[in-house]
């Protein structure tokens, strides 16, 4: 089997694939071969776009193959770069936890791109049929969205000024 | 950075996506017709496994896996089902206490309607009451009478005990809907969400989230509903078996009446309509009265069933339909008689028990479309 995407391995499954992420490498095996079933195997073309600035969002995204740039619209409707994500990143973790979120920036594939989505939809029912596993996640998303959050806060200086004043 | 390579929403693409939205609608519909006859049966299957996903859900929080959970409730379903049918079939009336009970029930009727009219005093003229309203009572009892007739057979099986045929040829005719419905109930309680995966799958990228959003409206309002018919018809049961026994109604024909009477609450007003039938007839045709209260007897007694029903009735409309059901169906009365009278037209009773959910779940499907369309900026 050959893959269109050189850097991953052409026979990982979805499972390994998870086991390899931020967001569910404490997952056991029975458990992500769970979390493999409820995912969404999303393809996307060069320029196209995963979700929209402004948009509601409803799922998480994790990158499996190919890299998807973050941007943000600008005053005088220039787009500014935000970062190039690669594999195995994942991102937009609060829109599964159930936030009613409005996007605040756009992701959109460069190149192709292959990418996993859990929606909120998908977290409740695993909440209902797989409380254990639902729980791990939902705790792991609070940590990484924390993390987010402190790294952010930390990059525009405020904590200091926070904890200066 | 390059902008997007958007759609053109040029009118011409416009067009022709409406065209093709219109050519699959007419397909789909073309589909859904020829195979009607299973539409039901499908509809019955999933709306039953929704209703037993929490059971299933309940056991695999429990460790048991999902294949043994589902395989235990389908046998302790066709376990009840069996227990039941035999329960009843030793018990139901055999055809000559049929034929017996229909000589009866058109004896009390007679002798009833006679009383109440004061034809016993004055057998052709009666009293003001009879006067005033013969013209409509009378043809209504030459129906009753009608209604109880013996046929021929019965008729035969007053002389010869227990030569009533059975429809068995009717169930053989239902049969394989039935085997769809079962297959359907498996697969659906089987689905640990391959069907919304696989349904997503042929959705392009741009509506994945919308279509996501209004999937998960779609299974919430189901499973709301589920839940809401579920609890309102073991509150109802209950409360018909208690506001029966009260009448005076002997607990164990209680007991078999609010069960009914829950049970054909699925249907909107079926289970009121079942306690008040079901209650007349022990009424008009019971010896036994075992009311707590002394002042009701035999010549009261259907009066009083009727009041128990009322109750029932004005304790489901305060109580029940706004507590429980309440934001689960939000249809107006005229839509869901309307909807039930057209679901039975259609397609028999199933149809009607059906016709609720349906709708709920149509109205649930079009609003959801608008609200995830218009939040996501697509209309």
């Amino acid at each position: 089997m050959t893959s269109d995407f050189a850097e991953v391995p052409a026979q990982e499954t979805i499972a390994q694939f998870l086991s390899r992420t931020n967001l569910f490498g404490e997952l056991d095996a029975r458990e992500l071969k769970w979390l493999s079933r409820i995912v969404h195997v999303r393809h996307f073309a060069d320029g196209e776009f995963v979700y929209e600035e402004g948009r509601p969002g409803a799922a998480l995204f994790l990158l499996r193959h190919g890299s998807v740039e973050i941007t943000r619209r600008v005053a005088g409707g220039a787009t500014l770069s935000i970062a190039v994500l690669e594999p195995p990143a994942s991102f937009e973790e609060l829109a599964a936890l159930g936030s009613d979120l409005v996007r605040w920036t756009s992701a959109q594939a460069k190149g192709k791109a292959e990418l996993l989505a859990l929606g909120r939809s998908d977290l409740e029912s695993l909440a209902r049929h797989r409380p254990e596993i639902a729980n791990k996640v939902i705790v792991r998303l609070a940590e990484v969205t924390s993390r987010r959050l402190r790294i952010v806060l930390e990059s525009q200086g405020l904590l200091s000024e926070a904890v200066r004043g | 950075m390059a902008e997007p390579a958007r759609a053109a929403g040029s009118p011409a693409r416009r067009l022709g996506t409406l065209a093709a939205f219109g050519l699959g609608a007419c397909v789909l519909a073309w589909i859904g017709w020829k195979t009607r006859s299973l539409i039901l049966p499908c509809m019955a299957g999933a709306f039953l496994a929704y209703l037993c996903r929490p059971a299933v859900g309940f056991m695999e929080q429990r460790r048991v896996p999902r294949a043994v959970a589902i395989a235990l409730l389908v046998a302790l379903a066709l376990g009840a089902a069996a227990g039941a049918g035999h329960a009843i079939g030793s018990a139901a009336p055999s055809g000559e206490t049929i034929a017996k009970l229909k000589v009866r029930a058109a004896r009390v009727a007679h002798e009833r309607y006679a009383q109440v009219m004061g034809l016993d005093d004055a057998p052709f003229t009666g009293n003001g009451f009879y006067r005033l309203v013969r013209k409509e009572t009378d043809p209504l009892l030459a129906r009753i009478d009608q209604f109880l007739a013996l046929e021929p057979d019965e008729a035969a099986a007053r002389l010869v005990p227990g030569s009533v045929a059975r429809p068995l040829g009717t169930i053989a005719h239902v049969l394989p809907g039935w085997i769809v419905a079962f297959l359907i109930f498996v697969f659906v309680l089987m689905d640990t969400g391959e069907i919304k995966r696989g349904l997503l799958s042929f959705v392009s990228n741009r509506f994945f989230e919308p279509v996501l959003s209004i999937l998960s409206d779609l299974e919430y309002t189901l499973r709301r509903y589920a839940r809401a018919v579920f609890i309102q018809c073991v509150l109802l049961g209950g409360t018909v078996t208690v506001t029966q026994m009260i009448a005076g109604i002997p607990f164990r024909w209680a007991a078999v009446i609010g069960f009914f009477a829950g049970m054909a609450n699925v249907m909107p007003y079926a289970g009121i309509t079942t306690a008040l039938a079901c209650g007349l007839a022990y009424a008009l045709l019971g010896d036994e009265i075992r009311s707590p209260f002394p002042f009701i007897d035999a010549d009261n007694f259907p009066v009083a069933v009727l009041i128990a029903v009322l109750v029932t009735d004005a304790i489901k409309n305060i109580v029940y339909d706004p507590k429980v059901l309440g934001g689960a169906m939000r249809l107006h009365p005229v839509v869901i008689v309307i909807g039930v009278a057209s679901g039975a037209e259609m397609f028999g009773i199933l149809g009607a028990l059906l016709a609720v959910p349906a709708i709920a779940f149509a109205v649930a499907f079009v609003t959801s479309v608008f609200r995830q369309l218009r939040a996501y900026g697509e209309i």
